[in-house]
């Protein structure tokens, strides 16, 4: 039964495990004006006023921005990145990006609202109310409504010995992982409502919901790491992140930030002038 | 959920590209050779290959085989010499890549005319002395100057007939001939040496050229090549998206 799977993915979870790949297409996130051709970063801080995003998280002489709008789940997601390199050694670039995320955190409660596990001997659905960035943190706030059943011979769920919705908060963060963004979850906390949030709690079942948010969870992060969606262009570099996470755009905005490099060499340059080539953007004869 | 698996998915395309070509990428391009007021068109095989850590070799050919069509059909009516005495003109031309050299053939009519002197500076052409069809071969070579090729002929062979053999050894009029082609065709060599001019987007892969000659390309088709190499850096690739960027081929800076 594919659908009663981890798929419809923990909290947080999903909602950054999407971004990846996605490499995004989108308008600009919130009232930005956009300070558009200054390549040198001159105009710096001007920019960082009007979109709450320090250039310094995406310095380098050559600097790109791309706006993506991907659908998930039917709903189309705006992301913006903006990128930049620039020459760390004689045979070393360092490329910075950032990720604004801000589309993605208010589309998140309808993206993520829905069955996270449906097993026959539990079904936990999520509510997603409000997703924030807290400095390198995010926190997801919604609810889980639990049912606890007995097993029928079929797997399907049979006689339901309990019920409970409680408050969820879980709080996640992402560390740089091989090439891509690894989220994890840092805690999740349940607050059981009313009398059958007490009885829930003395029977020990919040802590099962909270070990199945934490397990489900878990299972899904750790197998959809993020890579980050950046450009085509640098892909053919094939850089390594060396450090990064999520970032607040103050206040409270979602936004990921990722350091990394790339060594160049003749064969490099040669294998970006192939993949652009590839890509259409080297077209020199009829 | 199916979007899932769109992830590696495009993860893949994007490694698919980067494989594309791991060492050496080639690019065609198309050029023109300034020749006078008139411009010829030629497509320039660019070869580029990793030589050193640092270093990116340059492979460059010169496809002239439309300029070889072109040419002969432009010279047809046109003078190479033409003087108050002497008059050549190519009546057809042909030339074929060797190897390494080029081979030019053709029918040259020779016309002398009278000529006489009117002032210290100018001549006056009198009436037509006589004709003479001669067969022309040569040929030519490419050298290397200031990074561009340039055409050289080697030797010009003129015979005639041997009807007319006496009346041209009397006044050496194919020797005299022969030097002033050479010396109005080199002109023109001279002020057409082939320099090829990479895009904006390759401009900071200017080369340095080495080594270059003619090269048959296909049969008898005529080709230049030129090889050099070009130091490279980081700041390469940044100047190449820098001009890809001005030229809106990818997206903007913020």
């Amino acid at each position: 039964m594919a659908s009663s799977r981890t798929n419809k993915g923990l909290l947080i979870c999903v909602l950054l495990a999407m971004l990846p790949g996605c490499g995004s297409k989108a308008q600009d996130q919130g009232a930005t004006s956009e300070t558009a051709t200054q390549a040198d970063g001159s105009n710096n801080t001007a920019s960082f006023a009007t979109s709450g995003i320090d250039p310094a998280t995406y310095a380098g002489r050559f600097q790109i921005k791309l706006t993506k709008e991907v659908p998930l789940r039917d709903i189309p997601v705006p992301f913006t990145v903006y990128s930049g390199l620039e020459e760390a050694s004689p045979t070393r670039l360092r490329l910075k990006a950032f990720m604004d995320l801000r589309g993605l955190q208010e589309k998140a409660p309808q993206i993520l609202t829905g069955p996270l596990e449906e097993s026959c001997k539990r079904q936990i659905y999520l509510e997603i109310r409000d997703v924030t960035a807290i400095g390198e943190t995010v926190k997801v706030e919604g609810s889980a409504r639990a049912q606890f059943t007995r097993c029928k011979r079929n797997e399907e769920p049979g006689f339901r010995y309990f019920g409970a919705t409680v408050d969820a908060v879980a709080i996640a963060k992402a560390v740089v992982k091989d090439q891509c963004l690894t989220f994890s979850i840092e805690g999740v906390d349940l607050d059981p409502r009313g009398f059958i949030g007490a009885i829930s709690n003395l029977f020990g079942l919040t802590n099962r919901i909270n070990e199945a948010v934490l397990e489900k969870g878990g299972e899904f992060l750790a197998a959809n790491p993020v890579c980050p969606p950046l450009p085509e262009e640098f892909t053919v570099l094939d850089p390594i992140y060396e450090s990064g996470g999520t970032r607040e755009i103050a206040p409270g905005g979602m936004g990921a930030a990722v350091v990394g490099s790339a060594d160049v060499s003749a064969e490099t340059i040669v294998k970006v002038l192939g993949g652009l080539k590839e890509l259409g953007v080297l077209e020199f004869a009829e | 959920m199916r979007l899932w698996f769109l992830i590696p998915a495009l993860m893949a395309a994007a490694l698919g590209a980067r494989d594309a070509n791991a060492q050496q990428v080639h690019f065609d391009i198309d050029a023109t050779l300034p020749v006078r007021d008139t411009e010829l068109p030629y497509t320039l095989d660019l070869n580029l290959t990793a030589a050193a850590p640092t270093r990116i070799g340059v492979g460059a050919l010169l496809d002239l085989r439309e300029i070889q069509k072109i040419v002969p059909e432009r010279m047809a009516d046109n003078a190479i010499v033409d003087n108050c005495g002497l008059q050549v003109r190519l009546d057809d031309l042909s030339f074929q890549a060797q190897d390494e050299a080029i081979g030019l053939d053709g029918g040259v009519t020779i016309t002398i005319f009278e000529c006489s002197r009117t002032s210290e500076r100018d001549f006056q052409r009198g009436e037509q002395k006589r004709a003479i069809l001669a067969n022309m071969s040569t040929q030519a070579t490419v050298e290397l100057r200031n990074n561009c090729a340039y055409f050289k002929l080697i030797d010009l062979t003129l015979t005639a007939p041997e009807a007319q053999r006496e009346q041209l050894l009397e006044d050496d009029t194919l020797d005299s001939v022969k030097e002033l082609m050479l010396a109005a065709v080199d002109l023109v060599l001279n002020e057409t040496p082939l320099c090829p001019e990479l895009p904006a987007e390759l401009a900071s892969l200017d080369p340095v050229y080495e080594n270059g000659g003619p090269m048959e390309i296909g049969d008898g088709g005529l080709g230049v090549f030129l090889d050099g190499s070009v130091d490279v850096s980081p700041s390469t690739i940044l100047d190449i998206l820098t001009v890809l960027q001005q030229r809106k081929l990818i997206p903007g800076p913020p």
